[in-house]
């Protein structure tokens, strides 16, 4: 008996053996949606921030979509696009996406700068990520200027670069805009196969977001704004006037800090002497150059300062170091101030796509400029205003949905973030989008500037609202207890 | 009919038993006396078929016990040393596992429990877990489980050890109507009073021999003692070992 | 085959009546699990530091240096007042950690030299005094890293220059492949309930009846001796196989409690998983049954028989431990070798990761093939005189 049972049993082992071998050995893909349309074919990559430093495995692939949506088979381009999946082996169904500022930042190398701020999320979601038409990846329109010009800019100056870029380009810059734009995101979201996506915006992201809000209110499960562009608001003379705000609450806090006022006394008064001192009289500075240590020599006048203080406005660990430069500008040594400007300038074209930036002021900013007075008494005076206004004497005007500078109205969750001390985008900018929105909650973080995604329990916070997509049980008092970073009174630091 | 002729075993340098021969016929009680170590065991042992001998026969109602063993065991109801009854199953599920292991199964095994049951008056306790019942309690689920295949031939292994006296006379009420019932009855015993109140039929083994064997007349006649138990003594050679 | 039966299910219902052996049964497969989680618990819990957590954190000499204590106090972690004696005080668990700046700290920081201070702590309370440590530690130098970069910024020179190589890594292992050097010690908790299951049942068919005297009487029923050993084994071996069962499915549990996406890493064990481990782990019983059933046999008593089984235990179930630590891979080599195969398996189906059928069968094949033959060897051996002791 027990003899034919091993007669049976060797072969059924081999049997069951290869047969369950086979089952294990098919794990099947987590299924997508059935989509109409095209899909998008993923291969392993690698994203890469900016400077091209961090990087983070991913899966990369493109979408082709025409380049003016009402010509089907006019000219195509094509869309990068990476998705992060999550760590969890079955993800949730909506996915999670970054949508870069400038305009004409990527949103790709975005997210590998600001991917700390995103881990809680991505445990359980997928990052699907989409270079915005023009940006990085996308069919990038880039303009290539001699960063030391920029500073020397007139308004001819301005034309001449701007005219030669739009002759350098190979596509039709006019179909580069938010209105546009949008549309491939739904595209990109269906070609994936996601039932939904949970949208974080920064900067003139937030604008994209919320039209997209706008446009597709049942892909959108949730949105986060940060740094907010309501609809009907303008990146204009604004730049100027929320700016001087910015500079003047930097300058309050260092009299009313004992260390700093001791060290640097009036900054304001300081300030103000070196703007008039250099606006008459450029001085030749010599330095050693930020990078390399070269010694070089320029001809530095008012656009320095006002190009380096304003960048260094955006965040408190820079701002912290304002007062110093200024002071010691104002005593004259302006070799600090000078390369400030320099580090500042050498990064922009890397940065920003200049020609998707210039599609999309001269279409949805610059023809609702309004005119505004005062402009002279900031520290940054008309220049911004005149700059934008002659970019767009060339550049062709794109389409803009009808409704597009309407405020966005909608039910959907969205939470905003704003920095208390932002220079361009200011907590009242929340104010202004939350007030038509219905199931909303803005989150004012102290201390900080433009973009607080990665600032103190603010992950934690997106993570909690994301999961959850309802503000019910989210306590944000934890964001208090953040300071700005202690003013610098000598070049060893603040005040140990 | 249980017939043993010249049977043989050793175990390594132990010579257990050398060269055993009798008859335990039916309708009998047959006793093996003889002391502690003498091959009582061991020769009843390979009646069951748990062991084997090593030269010589035995067969159980003519069924072999080396050739046809499945036989004999169907032929034998064995009541071992120690009774060895399973703690955790009632008395009743202990008498069921054993009466199918014998292939008996369904109504006519139940019945037949019943039966056993009434007749070895354990209906109080017949469904309770063996585990904490006295001696006797043992013995009867014992001899119960034993012959619940109505086997011709039962086979006891000093089976009155550790009883007390009530137990003891019911037991040997028991014995004394198997044999009434037409059965062999083979029991071995250290205990001389008790083999000369029950037996028919008496082997004396010693020293793994068979010294003796006959009716409790023919012993006293061969030995030429008036008491038997005497005679006992007297055909093993010494008191030593027996009760 | 009806006496393999009644043989069998006499078995399997005794036993349920012993509380040793469900006990022993029930308690590997839910003990494990729960021994599992709180391993796990203490491991997560030194890797994961809660932001969120406050740490009270005991400062001698704050008022050396305000900003820093700003900066603390702004991630969550609030200075206090220090102890006189800071390394008895954190010796005494008074305190977890304490932070010391020196009064020369301030002079130092305004003079560019490095300043400085230090923090008491003690590493064998890793729970506390070594995960805050760590903490402020890294704040510390989160703060001193901004600072310096700053420096350099305000006198013009590029932070970046200090940072000449930067290394790009990537790591091929996939979350679930580095979970499985977590959860690595899986394997040999299933495996060692799988000889757990069946080991009273081994002891209890074989010595234990011998040493209660109810084997003798059994081998003198009309069964064929190797019937009674194969109803014996197999019980034994249903046992073990239900104990499996239950020891997957309580794991499958057990892992939805561990929270692994915070350390980077992912599991799916769900009831098709448990399905597919089962199979996987099955050929396994039949082999541990009659291994120990043989052992047993050769056993006097049910005491000696406890006694050299749970040391010869140790030889298929020791190995595993390698297995845990070091994760080979399956090859045709190690899939041969029973119990071992087996844990490789169950790591592959938690990795997530495919096994290529050829090996799989390896490991059936051998382990049936050896599994058989030690039912052979145990059924023989129930055949044996000697077995009667």
């Amino acid at each position: 008996m027990l003899i034919n049972l091993l007669r049976l049993c060797a072969p059924a082992a081999v049997l069951w053996g290869m047969a369950w071998g086979e089952s294990i050995a098919q794990t099947p893909e987590p299924s997508t949606e059935s989509i109409t349309g095209p899909s998008i074919k993923l291969e392993p990559c690698r994203i890469k921030d900016t400077a091209g430093i961090r990087g983070v495995d991913a899966e990369c692939g493109t979408l082709t979509v025409a380049e003016n949506p009402d010509d089907p088979d006019g000219r195509q381009i094509d869309l990068f696009v990476a998705r992060v999946k999550s760590l969890a082996p079955t993800s949730r169904p909506d996915a999670f996406t970054v949508i870069q500022g400038g305009p004409g930042g990527s949103s790709i190398e975005a997210y590998v700068t600001l991917s700390g701020a995103f881990e809680p999320i991505r445990r359980v979601r997928d990052i699907i990520l989409v270079d915005q038409r023009g940006t990085g990846r996308s069919n990038p329109l880039r303009c290539t200027f001699d960063s030391t010009d920029i500073t020397e800019m007139s308004e001819e100056l301005t034309v001449e670069y701007t005219q030669k870029c739009l002759d350098d380009l190979d596509a039709d810059p006019r179909f580069y805009t938010t209105s546009v734009a949008v549309q491939d995101l739904e595209k990109v979201r269906q070609a994936l196969g996601y039932e939904s996506i949970n949208v974080y915006g920064v900067s003139y992201g937030t604008r994209v977001a919320l039209h997209y809000l706008r446009r597709f209110p049942q892909s959108a499960r949730t949105v986060i704004i940060d740094g907010v562009a309501p609809a009907d608001w303008v990146l204009g003379p604004d730049i100027a006037l929320f700016g001087q705000e910015a500079l003047d609450g930097i300058f309050q806090r260092c009299s009313d800090d004992p260390a700093c006022s001791e060290a640097f006394g009036d900054i304001s008064q300081k300030f103000a002497e070196l703007q008039q001192r250099l606006t008459e009289t450029p001085v030749e500075v010599s330095l050693q150059d930020p990078n390399t240590g070269e010694a070089t020599t320029l001809d530095m006048n008012y656009q320095y300062v006002m190009g380096a203080t304003r960048m260094f406005t955006y965040q408190t660990e820079t701002a912290s170091l304002l007062p110093l430069l200024i002071h010691q500008a104002h005593q004259g040594n302006y070799a600090p101030m000078a390369a400030q400007a320099q580090m500042v300038t050498a990064e922009i074209d890397k940065l920003l796509a200049m020609g998707m930036h210039n599609s999309v002021i001269c279409a949805e900013d610059v023809p609702f400029m309004p005119t505004v007075d005062g402009l002279e008494d900031t520290y940054m005076g008309e220049t911004q205003v005149k700059a934008l206004s002659a970019i767009c004497t060339v550049w062709p005007r794109g389409p803009m949905d009808e409704d597009f500078k309407q405020p966005v109205e909608s039910d959907r969750p969205v939470l905003l973030l704003s920095g208390q001390t932002d220079p361009v985008t200011p907590p009242r900018n929340a104010e202004r989008a939350a007030a038509t929105l219905s199931n909303k909650l803005e989150v004012v973080v102290p201390a900080h500037g433009h973009g607080v995604a990665v600032r103190g329990c603010v992950p934690f916070l997106m993570d909690q609202f994301v999961e959850a997509a309802s503000f019910e049980e989210l306590d944000t008092s934890c964001v208090d207890r953040l300071v700005p970073s202690p003013f610098f009174v000598t070049f060893s630091g603040p005040k140990p | 009919m249980i017939r043993v002729q010249d049977v043989y075993k050793s175990f390594g340098e132990v010579k257990a038993v050398q060269g055993v021969s009798f008859e335990a016929p039916d309708g009998r009680i047959t006793g093996l006396l003889g002391p502690n170590g003498a091959g009582k065991s061991t020769t009843l042992r390979m009646l069951y078929t748990v062991l084997r001998p090593d030269t010589g026969s035995a067969t159980i109602d003519g069924h072999d016990v080396v050739n046809s063993p499945l036989q004999a065991r169907r032929a034998i109801g064995p009541l071992p040393h120690g009774s060895g009854i399973y703690p955790r199953l009632t008395a009743r599920e202990n008498i069921r596992y054993y009466g199918k292991l014998n292939g008996m199964s369904g109504k006519s095994l139940e019945q037949r429990i019943d039966q056993l049951s009434d007749m070895l008056e354990m209906e109080e306790f017949m469904d309770r877990r063996t585990k904490g019942f006295s001696q006797g309690q043992r013995t009867k689920v014992a001899l119960a489980r034993a012959i619940v295949h109505e086997p011709r031939n039962v086979i006891l292994d000093e089976p009155t050890n550790g009883l007390d006296v009530m137990a003891t006379r019911a037991l040997r009420d028991l014995i004394r109507k198997l044999r009434d019932h037409g059965k062999c009855v083979l029991f071995s015993s250290h205990v001389m009073q008790e083999v000369a109140a029950l037996c028919d039929r008496i082997v004396i083994i010693a020293r793994g021999r068979v010294v003796a064997q006959g009716s409790p007349d023919a012993l006293r006649s061969q030995t030429g003692k008036d008491n038997l138990e005497d005679a006992f003594v007297a055909a093993i050679g010494s008191e030593e070992g027996l009760e | 085959m009806s006496g393999l039966w009644t043989v069998f299910s006499k078995e399997v219902k005794d036993n349920l009546r012993d509380r040793r052996t469900v006990l022993s049964s029930l308690g590997m497969a839910l003990l494990s699990p729960v021994l599992f989680m709180w391993l796990m618990s203490f491991v997560l819990e030194q890797a994961i530091s809660d932001l969120e957590e406050s740490v009270d954190l005991a400062v001698v000499g704050a008022d050396n240096a305000p900003n820093l204590m700003a900066f603390l106090e702004s991630n969550n972690v609030s200075p206090g007042e220090g102890p006189e004696d800071p390394e008895q005080a954190v010796k005494d668990r008074d305190h977890d950690v304490v932070l010391i700046i020196p009064d020369e700290y301030g002079e130092r920081f305004e003079s560019g030299t490095p300043a400085t201070l230090r923090l008491v702590y003690d590493s064998s309370r890793a729970k506390d005094s070594e995960k805050d440590y760590r903490r402020v530690r890294g704040l510390i130098r989160g703060y001193s890293q901004q600072v310096g970069n700053l420096r350099l910024q305000v006198r013009g020179i590029n932070p970046a220059i200090t940072r000449p190589i930067q290394v790009d890594s990537t790591n091929v292992a996939s979350p679930s492949a580095r979970a499985v050097s977590l959860l690595g010690v899986i394997p040999y908790f299933v495996i060692f309930s799988v000889f757990m299951g069946g080991f009273y049942l081994a002891i209890d068919t074989t010595a234990g009846e011998r040493e209660q005297g109810s084997l003798e009487p059994l081998l003198a029923q009309p069964v064929a001796r190797a019937t009674l050993a194969l109803g014996k084994l197999l019980a034994t071996a249903v046992f073990s196989a239900a104990t499996l069962v239950l020891v997957l499915v309580a794991f499958s549990y057990a892992i939805e409690f561990v929270p692994l996406e915070q350390i980077g890493m992912s599991v799916e064990f769900g009831l098709d998983k448990v399905g597919t481990l089962f199979l996987g782990v099955l050929p396994l019983v039949l082999l541990a049954a009659s291994f120990m059933m043989i052992i047993a046999s050769f056993t006097k008593s049910f005491k000696e028989a406890q006694t050299y089984l749970t040391f010869v235990i140790l030889v298929p179930t020791m190995p595993l431990l390698i297995v845990a630590f070091l994760a080979p891979q399956p090859q045709m080599s190690n899939m041969a070798i029973p119990s071992f195969s087996q844990a490789l398996i169950i790591n592959e189906i938690i990795k997530g990761e495919s096994i290529a059928p050829e090996l799989i069968g390896v490991s059936v094949i051998s382990t049936l093939v050896i599994g058989l033959i030690c039912s052979l060897v145990a059924i023989r051996l129930y055949q044996r005189e000697g077995m009667l002791g």
